[in-house]
């Protein structure tokens, strides 16, 4: 009786330290994947412009500790963003954050501007053709001919451009 | 020594308001002897802002330290090759080589003018005369690089050490010849809107400008990046950093510009356009120089804060209004002439072209002035950094690579349904599978890397492919050995293959781009005297700490043991430099390069004299593809450059043959 609670005891210290090591094992690989990418969507605050995967200053390992800190208390990635926020406000993520409407523009601007811009060339191509179309209207040569033409006419480009 | 160089200045100010002035009114005359005397004028300038650059030159060597600006960037154990690059690492020095360049650039355009007279070449005089008035004016009142003191420091305050480089022997230089270079082709159109003479006659005489202006843009943004990669120690080339996006805008614009100029030629077609690029690229390079000297932004590329900015911006805004202006008058002119026939032709690709690549640089800028409009509008300041521009630049770019691969496989006027066929169904076929086994290679991984590998051989092939049709059609033609019908087909049209080869290079930096962005590995470790990392496959063993001293300072270094699958590879020493003019050290990292990747290694900090160490171990794959790809670039952009026969649009090759 006296063996079998000791062997008991001693199987249960051995499953007690191994779930401690297996979840700090797990936590700390957990927790470095996330930092990292916190890391790099974060701007260090002290006005060199470098964002905080890049920057080796005093600021930015106090920003690394505080981030570390606020992974080990259990915080989502969400809330360490927030919790950034509020301390430096937006200036401190390395992208404007779509929280804001006005940020939007940033991510939209650019690609509305090339539909925009296909649009118009759209537009352009149409009239261009149109107009050349109109201005071949007296022609006779079917679509065979003009075919061969403008395979000829490839080939001939071809040799001296 | 100092007057001479102020007054040499002054002088070349005053010359050159009398040179545009006797210009002005030998156009409007008619008059061939007083448009001389302006080039005579012009000449005086060169000479002037030459003579005053020599004496600055020789204030670093010989120890100047009355002259404030030689003070402020020099010193007695700075090595020479550095003494004669810190002409240009302050605001009034870097000021002064724009202006070098400038005249020296104005001075090539009015010898043009001989005794014929000529008002276009003359127009275009004025204007880039204009620009020196501009650029003398800032150097002459505002930022005197011969500003002295009324006593002599024993010695100067050094420079910079993330200047002492050999980057910056070369990336200024390269990107101010870029910069300055756009101001001939805007000249140029310029005076093709005063005279009203809006055909391609100034396209034709500015394209070797205009080539020249981009080469040297390339050169000056790769070389930037190799000088952030080797010298800023966090493993990176390019961080999107403000002043950085400064010198790419031009680059986008001028490249777009230097596709649709070939539609002007072909077809007489987007003039409106072209003129529009060319103001807009000479603004760029000008915003540019704003961003550098303005304060606006925070960059390690910046200049102190001064007074500068509020001129250049009050400088574009002139340069807007007047060149927009003049060109909306003139809109009658810059009618097209011809049309296009078809949707899917090779003028219409060069359309999408020019769409991607100045969408690009509109999404530059707009990240780069996004905080600054977000502060005035919303009072909120916001930061736009690498998260940002990679999520919305890289489709964007790689749309332009695949149109670069398009391109080749498009005709002429009109793609038939035939021709679509056959040219496209190689390519596409032998994409997908390259396509599937990439994909295969990344574990089902990363499609966004795979699509972005995938461009690249779709775009690499065709590329080459027009090169090797063109090398056989040749030899059956001629009977030549193929090797020597290749040869004679690229310098026959070196403007063409030229251009290839551009794409080339393109291609491979857009290859390593997508390698070391997407697939690269970082650590940051401690290790003692003894101890292992292991990153990528390399194993890396801590020797200890080692001093040196070195010119101007002391450097300690950490020797690092490196292996690979138990070789000994190489011995890595990351160091850091104390300067003797700085308060703290700076980082010499320690790179090992391979076709496949970098091993790129820093050493942070250490303690216990060594016995630890931290160190940053970073594995970038595929990176060296990027400065290969900026090797074949250059060769490309020379080869289109090279004068003679076969740098024309249509040269016809054939003529020796047939007769």
């Amino acid at each position: 009786m006296n063996i079998m609670r000791k062997s008991s005891l001693i199987i249960l210290t051995v499953l007690f330290l191994l779930s401690l090591f297996y979840s700090i094992s797990y936590a700390e690989r957990l927790d470095r994947a996330l930092f990292k990418k916190i890391e790099a969507n974060l701007m260090c605050t002290d006005g060199c412009g470098m964002y905080l995967k890049t920057c080796e200053n005093a600021t930015a390992q106090k920003m690394r500790k505080d981030i570390i800190a606020m992974l080990t208390k259990g915080m989502s990635e969400k809330e360490i963003y927030g919790r950034m926020i509020s301390v430096y406000g937006e200036e401190v993520m390395a992208a404007p954050p779509v929280s804001s409407k006005f940020n939007i523009i940033a991510w939209a601007g650019p690609f509305v501007a090339i539909i925009i811009g296909f649009i118009v060339i759209y537009i352009c191509l149409d009239r261009w053709i149109f107009n050349s179309r109109k201005a071949e209207a007296g022609t006779n040569i079917n679509e065979k001919e003009i075919e061969q033409y403008e395979d000829y006419l490839d080939e001939e480009i071809k040799k001296h451009y | 020594m100092e007057v001479i160089g102020q007054l040499s200045i002054l002088l070349a100010f005053g010359f050159s308001i009398y040179a545009t002035l006797i210009y002005t009114v030998g156009i409007s005359r008619k008059n061939s002897a007083l448009i001389l005397s302006g080039r005579g004028a012009a000449f005086s300038v060169a000479f002037l802002v030459v003579l005053s650059s020599v004496l600055l030159w020789y204030g670093f060597v010989d120890g100047a330290y009355n002259i404030k600006y030689v003070y402020g960037y020099s010193s007695d154990d700075l090595p020479l090759i550095y003494k004669l690059t810190a002409f240009w690492a302050g605001n009034k020095g870097s000021l002064l080589l724009w202006e070098l360049l400038l005249a020296v650039y104005t001075a090539i355009i009015a010898l043009k003018l001989r005794k014929i007279y000529n008002k276009y070449i003359a127009n275009a005089t004025v204007v880039l005369l204009i620009i020196n008035i501009f650029f003398l004016g800032l150097l002459a009142f505002i930022a005197n690089p011969f500003e002295a003191y009324n006593f002599t420091p024993p010695d100067g305050s050094g420079l910079n050490p993330m200047l002492q480089n050999p980057g910056m022997v070369f990336h200024p230089l390269t990107l101010y010849l870029g910069y300055v270079g756009v101001s001939v082709p805007f000249a140029f159109a310029i005076s093709a809107l005063i005279t009203k003479r809006t055909d391609d006659w100034w396209i034709r005489n500015t394209r070797k400008w205009a080539v020249w202006a981009w080469v040297f843009l390339s050169l000056g943004n790769i070389l930037g990046g190799i000088w952030a990669y080797v010298e800023l120690g966090w493993g990176g080339y390019w961080a999107w950093d403000p002043v950085e996006n400064s010198s790419f805008i031009p680059w986008l614009i001028l490249t777009a510009y230097i596709h649709s100029v070939i539609i002007q030629e072909r077809k007489n077609m987007l003039k409106i356009w072209n003129v529009s690029l060319i103001i807009f690229a000479f603004l760029a390079t000008l915003f540019g120089t704003f961003l550098t000297r303005s304060g606006v932004f925070a960059s390690v590329h910046s200049f102190s804060d001064s007074p500068l900015g509020f001129y250049f911006l009050m400088f574009m805004f002139l340069v807007l209004i007047v060149s927009l202006g003049l060109m909306f008058s003139r809109i009658g002119h810059l009618t097209s002439g011809k049309e296009f026939e078809s949707y899917v032709s090779k003028e219409s690709s060069f359309l999408f072209n020019n769409l991607f690549l100045v969408g690009g640089a509109f999404a530059v800028f707009l990240g780069t002035v996004f905080p600054i409009i977000s502060e005035a509008l919303r009072g909120v300041k916001v930061s736009v950094s690498v998260p940002w521009y990679n999520q919305i630049m890289a489709p964007i770019l790689l749309g332009v690579v695949l149109l670069m691969g398009i391109c080749p496989l498009i005709a002429w006027h009109k793609s038939s349904k035939r021709n679509f066929k056959v040219n496209f169904l190689v390519p596409v076929v032998l994409s997908l599978i390259f396509f599937g086994v990439i994909f295969y290679l990344l574990n089902g991984e990363n499609l966004y890397a795979a699509i972005g590998f995938t461009i690249c051989f779709f775009a690499l092939f065709t590329t080459v492919q027009e090169f090797v049709k063109g090398m056989f059609a040749r030899s059956k033609i001629t009977g030549e050995m193929l090797l020597k019908s290749l040869a004679l087909m690229v310098m026959k049209n070196r403007r063409r293959y030229g251009g290839y080869i551009v794409h080339i290079g393109i291609i491979l930096i857009t290859f390593g781009i997508i390698g070391s962005q997407v697939f690269n590995q970082e650590m940051k470790t401690r290790l003692a005297v003894g101890q292992k990392a292991e990153i990528g496959g390399y194993e890396i063993l801590y020797k200890g700490l080692q001093k040196t001293e070195i010119q101007n300072g002391t450097a300690i270094y950490a020797n690092l043991a490196v292996f690979k699958n138990n070789k000994f590879i190489t011995t890595a020493r990351p160091e850091k430099v104390f300067y003797s003019n700085s308060e703290r050290p700076f980082s010499e990292v320690s790179i090992h390069s391979t076709l496949k990747e970098d091993l790129y290694i820093v050493l942070q900090n250490w303690l216990e004299g060594g016995r630890a160490a931290d160190f940053m171990f970073k594995i970038n794959p595929l990176i060296i593809w990027m400065w290969i790809g900026s090797f074949i670039l250059t060769l490309g952009g020379l080869l289109a450059l090279w004068p003679g026969k076969g740098s024309q649009l249509n040269p016809k090759m054939y003529e020796e043959v047939s007769s």
